[in-house]
């Protein structure tokens, strides 16, 4: 290429070599939304554009249009709402334990010993291992010929092997308890770091004004956390509406789906009955919940910045 | 806490070493299966009276785990890669420039982030199978993107707010245009931040379920998250190959959150305190 010819390309490609301001900042987040912003809006519209047809793997030819008629049968689906009902237990029920039992270890943990650095990396085994994992470690756990029957029998506790997750009631509230072994440890971490910006000198002052330690933690220590744990608390709940992988792999959404949160029965109706259009239908029910439960969340946590 | 009695001192001390061990218990006890014969597996006995490794060599070889680890290995180290390139380049651009739509840009990152990846699987299938990227490397990298770049994308932002912009305008007085800046001051800076990140990516990636057993079903694209999950209904019986596929799952990650643990914590923690 000759000189003027170099130029040339030059200054069309300036934008890109050295652009300006504006330039540069659009430059740098069009991967990014090239990617996954647009992908995913795109497959969000897709997504909706499918619970308004019937389609069913199970006939392919066929992919009739149906309006909000999916909608209309998921809602009259006992299925549905008995799944709902047990996604709201799990979510309320498993979430304000693990927040409890996080802000209660953190407090009792919070001081210094030795080992510190390793013991917090250790008790984080339950977070790091993947979902699978800790589902198969306590299937296997809590089988009739597992260990906790073994050492429950040997003790005398119980006369025979309990099948942990036979009944319906047991393996409901199982299910929570794994989902906290799992949940709790990274909590703990969390509000163990917002302990720790907690100036000591508060709880100074308070005790020589013969506060009791009860007193301490209502109001110097809960006060100061809020923040933290309204953040905490919105990524787990909206985690825990989420929940799949654990469920489906403990206990499959059983005994006789009892145990199905909504992203089982959701995968269930995609995978197994091929009803993609209803799945849709069932997927975006709890897009609209996430984003429900998200905006009173957000109104809460704006009011609260301010204190 | 200054002066708590001898017995709330014994107590706390309790506690700590009770929750290390409920903590810890069940991955210990799935090693331990693993190194023991089939016949000591339903036994009281906490340790193998001689340990075995015969489980894991059945495992990786038999049981084709050598070629899931690689298939994790290989989707895990891409998608955090390329997730922290194109993350971190977004970021950058949120926490120091703004540009028309710039804010809604933002927002609709958080959004996707919410979203319950179960919406995305049902047509992300349908684009995929359209596409032929189904059961390949390239579909499930593609699919675990869409919520691995939005992730970092958040995370650096928080972390390159945190850079003092004198550098970078110093750098630009010198001549510097944007990219060599970026390049050559921030990227460096952010060292730290962006290792915390990488840790953090790689083993939510790592442990990824959903996405994995909706679009990969062959041996040699299946990573070992669908791999175990498999091998539970397949080999009720033999526990010992079993509890060997889920340790073999869990070193990876363990070993990098261990080795890396005071970037994981710097991670974890910044990340969820700015919100």
């Amino acid at each position: 290429m000759n000189d003027s010819e170099h130029s040339k390309l030059r200054s069309y490609f300036k934008w890109l070599v050295n652009p300006s301001r504006t330039q540069f900042a659009i430059l740098l987040v069009i991967p990014a939304c090239v990617l996954a912003l647009a992908l995913a809006i795109y497959l969000f519209g897709y997504s909706f554009y499918l619970s308004l047809h019937d389609v069913n793997l199970a006939r392919p030819w066929s992919s009739p249009f149906v309006g909000f008629g999916l909608y209309k049968e998921l809602f009259s689906s006992s299925d549905f709402w008995r799944s709902m009902n047990y996604t709201l237990y799990f979510t309320v029920i498993g979430v304000s334990l693990q927040i409890t039992l996080g802000i209660a270890l953190a407090v009792l943990l919070n001081r210094k010993f030795r080992l510190q650095g390793f013991y917090r990396v250790a008790i984080l085994v339950p977070w790091i291992i993947p979902q699978v994992i800790a589902a198969m470690i306590w299937a296997w756990i809590l089988l009739d010929r597992g260990i906790l029957n073994t050492v429950l029998t040997s003790i005398g506790i119980l006369k025979e092997p309990y099948l942990w997750l036979g009944s319906v009631t047991m393996t409901k509230n199982i299910v929570i308890g794994v989902s906290t072994w799992r949940e709790v440890p990274f909590l703990v971490l969390i509000f163990l770091a917002g302990l720790q910006t907690i100036p000591e000198s508060m709880y100074e002052a308070a005790r020589v004004d013969g506060a009791t330690s009860w007193k301490q933690f209502w109001y110097i220590t809960l006060p100061l956390l809020r923040p933290t744990l309204l953040v905490a608390l919105l990524l787990r709940t909206m985690s825990a509406i989420k929940a799949f992988d654990l469920i489906y792999v403990l206990t499959s959404g059983g005994p006789a789906n009892t145990t199905e949160v909504m992203g089982v029965y959701t995968y269930d109706q995609a995978f197994s009955f091929l009803r993609l259009g209803f799945a849709s239908a069932s997927a975006f029910v709890l897009v609209l919940i996430i984003l429900i439960i998200s905006v009173i969340y957000i109104k809460l946590l704006w009011r609260d910045v301010e204190y | 806490m200054a002066h708590p009695s001898v017995k709330k001192r014994i107590m706390l001390e309790f506690i700590v070493i009770i929750v290390l061990f409920i903590a810890v218990f069940p991955f210990m006890w799935m090693v331990f299966t693993s190194l023991k014969t089939e016949a000591e597996v339903y036994k009281l006995a906490l340790f193998p009276k001689q340990p075995q490794i015969g489980a894991y060599l059945e495992t990786l070889r038999k049981y084709d785990f050598l070629r899931f680890t690689l298939n994790s290995s290989i989707v895990t180290v891409l998608t955090t890669l390329i997730s922290i390139v194109v993350g971190s380049f977004a970021a950058y651009s949120f926490a120091r420039f703004s540009f028309p739509g710039g804010q809604y840009l933002l927002i609709a990152f958080m959004v996707v982030l919410m979203l319950p990846p179960i919406v995305f699987v049902i047509p992300l299938y349908r684009v995929l199978n359209s596409i032929n990227l189904i059961d390949t490397f390239p579909g499930l990298i593609l699919a675990d993107m869409t919520f691995t770049i939005p992730l970092v994308t958040w995370m650096m932002r928080g972390f390159f707010a945190t850079i003092p912009r004198d550098l970078e305008e110093a750098a630009r007085i010198d001549g510097c245009t944007y990219w060599g800046a970026f390049f050559k001051v921030v990227w460096p800076l952010s060292a730290p931040g962006m290792a915390a990140t990488a840790i953090f990516i790689f083993i939510i990636t790592w442990n990824e379920f959903l996405y994995a057993l909706s679009f990969t079903s062959s041996t040699e694209v299946k990573p070992l998250t669908v791999a175990v999950s498999e091998f539970i209904g397949q080999f009720e019986i033999d526990w010992t190959n079993l509890m060997a596929g889920g340790t073999i799952t869990c070193l990876p990650v363990m070993l990098v959150a261990f080795v890396f643990q005071r970037y994981l914590m710097a991670g974890l923690l910044s990340g969820s305190l700015k919100g």
